[in-house]
């Protein structure tokens, strides 16, 4: 069994201190957690049925309904301009769901056993630059199989950002908030590009030991195709077909990609940078257990507190640890499962992270200011 | 020439539309998109179906009703003897399994209904359940009428050989036959156990009504199963003969055998295999078979093997997609067409129709058909 090394965090939420109430990884019987956690996903996956594909098919409607309100709105702005404020608020409500409640859950499998020919992962395509076949190899694989590796899971910092002291400090990283902005504000694109950066298909010598699952030409073919389509919908059909009004459609597409990905940039970023959340080596990593895999996940997550409808907003990666946990769980069955979860941890003494979503992301500001700063410097800091 | 350039004009035409279908809506295409907005109002709706509801269900014994189904009027029809993929949705998921019209084309066109006779399979994921979950007044949806088990224009008398549910079809073209008034004879030897003949006031009734038609009953505990004796003792002139078989898979491969033994050429010996019926006669820690239909390939699975489905894949030189390994991403998920397989993450059986499967964590129970 391996330790888990001080490489961790700054604010190390492993500690030996008993008073914290977490035990050492030494002291955790991996097997129980394993069989506690099985458990708990078992007790939610012999429940699943009419009602989980009455909700995922209630919320497909929902966005279906925002998408056409808010193009038709986004038309009529000649009538009156609230109508256009209105249109792009509604088409980024559909975009944000349709890639995370909708897009993200049902590509990950949550709901294959439906059977249903189009809320399916293999058929399924979200309103989103990527591919969905490269998300699923980057996303559903990598970065569920190897969370928060350094090295490994490229999602942990996206190649970009410094975001630990496992990743030596290089002087562009003072700057990293600009890079930081500027994948929030595309990151639809920088989803879309994951994959191709990875594999070093533009830039770059291909990283040894990596493997491919598919060669570069179709990466790049099933880049440029999706990203495609994309462009032609958003920012030549609809405002081909708003004639006069083609201005006001474009800039409102925009805007509605804007507010989209600022708002899923943000929350995806909640779940793995918050200053509890933990890094690990490849090392530590090798032949772990299934109890391991799951002490793992737990450690690298974070969860965000909220209403219902936040939770639905995020696609219930406002529950990130249970998302890592139960992958191919439906979604919104982890805001029950939450507590029970919860409750396993503490049993086990295993640091449960989560916070509301001001108090969250403030921290991710605050671990993406720190390390852009070179080491020696973090000595002076004091703790918040 | 004028019409080579139509037909381009055509094909480029509807490639346009395409490539806008799938930029405005993503993979599902318009229809994918406006199919959960249809359902709203017409729940079961399905673009790849015809929506039809149950008229009314008939127990005919213990494990067995007749469904009888109006379809749309955009439903084409059928010829007797052909068979319907029936999908409902049990518990969320829907469901698809093939059964033969039990009924004559002539009373749909006259009526507009159609009966499915359905024997209820123990762990049938679907057949388990049906009556339980449908109702007078129930939408479903079928395909359209596929098969090529059907009447010929041929005027040779008939010889039908069936068992438990492969009376199904026989029915529906002893039904045409009679609606038509056809004279042509015919003659069923009818397999199955004490009390377990289906459908058996309808045959009984048939034979009275049509001097021409004739039906055995053979006790299969008392008479034995398909054999030279009993064809030679109710149909000796078989090679004049067009027969139809359909039955149990040991059924039929006796039946057949016996007819081309019995002279009658392969274009007379009219057949349909049902899909196999598990999984109680599945023993685990059997040998089995794993068949790899897109590959053309079939791998021999030992008794007691604890490899799983991905692993015997490889091992046979395919390359399915992947990825890690235990059961977390979905990357290895495949549609299984026939078979049993256990979940080695939850110990779970599957049941035996089709269905979604994880490869790197499914094993084989018995032979397992895969769409690889």
């Amino acid at each position: 069994m391996a330790s888990l090394s001080t490489l961790a965090t700054y604010n190390n939420n492993y500690s030996e201190n008993p008073v914290s109430g977490n035990a050492p990884s030494s002291a955790i019987h991996f097997d129980q957690l394993a069989s506690d956690l099985d458990a708990i996903r078992e007790e939610q996956r012999k429940l699943i049925g009419e009602q989980d594909a009455r909700y995922i098919r209630r919320i497909v409607r929902i966005q279906r309904c925002a998408e056409i309100a808010g193009r038709i709105a986004l038309m009529l702005g000649f009538l009156q301009p609230l109508f256009w404020v209105f249109g792009v608020l509604s088409l980024a409500v559909s975009k944000i769901l349709d890639n995370m409640e909708i897009g993200h859950n049902v590509l990950h499998g949550q709901y294959d056993w439906m059977n249903d020919p189009y809320i399916n992962s293999h058929v399924f395509d979200w309103d989103n630059a990527c591919d969905s076949g490269s998300w699923k190899r980057v996303h559903n694989y990598e970065h569920h199989t190897f969370t928060n590796i350094v090295g490994k899971d490229r999602d942990y910092g996206y190649g970009l950002f410094r975001l630990s002291d496992d990743i030596p400090w290089r002087p562009k990283n003072r700057w990293q908030v600009v890079p930081y902005i500027l994948l929030s504000s595309l990151f639809q694109w920088g989803v879309a590009y994951h994959e191709l950066a990875a594999e070093r298909v533009f830039f770059g010598k291909k990283k040894a030991g990596r493997e491919s699952h598919v060669s570069a030409k179709q990466l790049k073919q099933a880049f440029f195709r999706k990203g495609g389509r994309i462009i032609f919908k958003d920012y030549v059909f609809f405002p081909l077909i708003a004639g006069p009004m083609w201005l006001p459609v474009l800039v409102g597409n925009f805007l509605a990609n804007l507010l989209r990905n600022l708002w899923t940039s943000t929350i995806i970023f909640c779940g793995h940078f918050t200053e509890q959340a933990q890094a690990f080596t490849e090392s530590e990593c090798q032949n772990e257990s299934r109890g391991q895999w799951y002490y793992r996940q737990m450690l690298g997550s974070s969860n965000l507190t909220g209403r219902r409808w936040f939770h639905i907003m995020t696609g219930h990666l406002s529950c990130q640890i249970e998302h890592h946990l139960f992958p191919d769980i439906p979604a919104h069955r982890y805001v029950a499962m939450a507590p029970k979860v919860e409750a396993v941890a503490r049993q086990h003494g295993i640091p449960y992270n989560t916070g509301p979503f001001g108090a969250q992301y403030r921290t991710v500001l605050q671990r993406l200011f720190r390390y852009a700063r070179p080491p020696q410097k973090d000595t002076l800091c004091t703790t918040e | 020439m004028y019409s080579i350039s139509q037909g381009s004009i055509g094909q480029g035409f509807s490639r346009v539309l395409h490539k806008l279908d799938q930029s405005l809506f993503n993979q599902s295409g318009l229809q994918g998109f406006i199919e959960p907005l249809i359902q709203t109002c017409r729940p079961g709706w399905q673009f790849n179906g015809f929506r039809s509801r149950i008229v009314s269900i008939c127990q005919n014994d213990a494990f067995t009703h007749t469904y009888t189904l109006r379809p749309p009027k955009s439903w084409p029809g059928f010829e007797a003897g052909q068979f319907v993929e029936l999908s409902v949705e049990v518990d969320g998921a829907r469901i698809s399994r093939m059964f033969s019209i039990s009924s004559s084309p002539e009373r749909f066109r006259n009526e507009g209904v159609i009966d499915l006779t359905i024997r209820q399979v123990s762990s049938g994921k679907l057949t388990g359940v049906l009556c339980n979950i449908v109702g007078s007044g129930s939408w479903v949806s079928i395909s359209a009428a596929m098969g090529d088990f059907t009447l010929t224009t041929d005027v040779r008398p008939i010889l039908m050989i069936a068992a438990g549910s492969g009376i199904t079809p026989m029915h529906s073209m002893l039904q045409s036959l009679h609606a038509r008034g056809s004279r042509c004879p015919v003659r069923l030897m009818y397999y199955g156990r004490q009390g377990q003949w289906l459908l058996k006031d309808s045959l009984d009734a048939l034979a009275i009504a049509d001097p021409n038609f004739t039906v055995h009953y053979l006790d299969t505990e008392k008479d034995g199963y398909c054999c030279r004796r009993q064809l030679v003792e109710i149909c000796p002139d078989a090679l004049d003969h067009q027969a139809y078989v359909c039955g149990p898979p040991s059924l039929m491969n006796d039946a057949l055998t016996l007819l081309s033994h019995a002279g009658i050429p392969s274009d007379r010996l009219h057949h349909e295999y049902f899909q196999p019926v598990m999984p109680s006669n599945q023993q685990e820690g059997a040998a089995a078979t794993v068949s790899f239909v897109r590959s053309g390939k079939t791998v021999a699975v030992e008794g007691n093997s604890t490899e799983s489905m991905l692993t015997l894949a490889e091992g046979e030189g395919l390359r399915p997609t992947a990825g890690c390994r235990m059961g977390i991403c979905h990357q290895c998920s495949c549609q299984k067409q026939r078979g049993v397989v256990r979940n080695l993450r939850t110990g779970q059986l599957s049941d035996a129709g089709a269905g979604k499967v994880q490869l790197c964590i499914s094993q084989p129970v018995g032979d397992v058909v895969l769409d690889l």
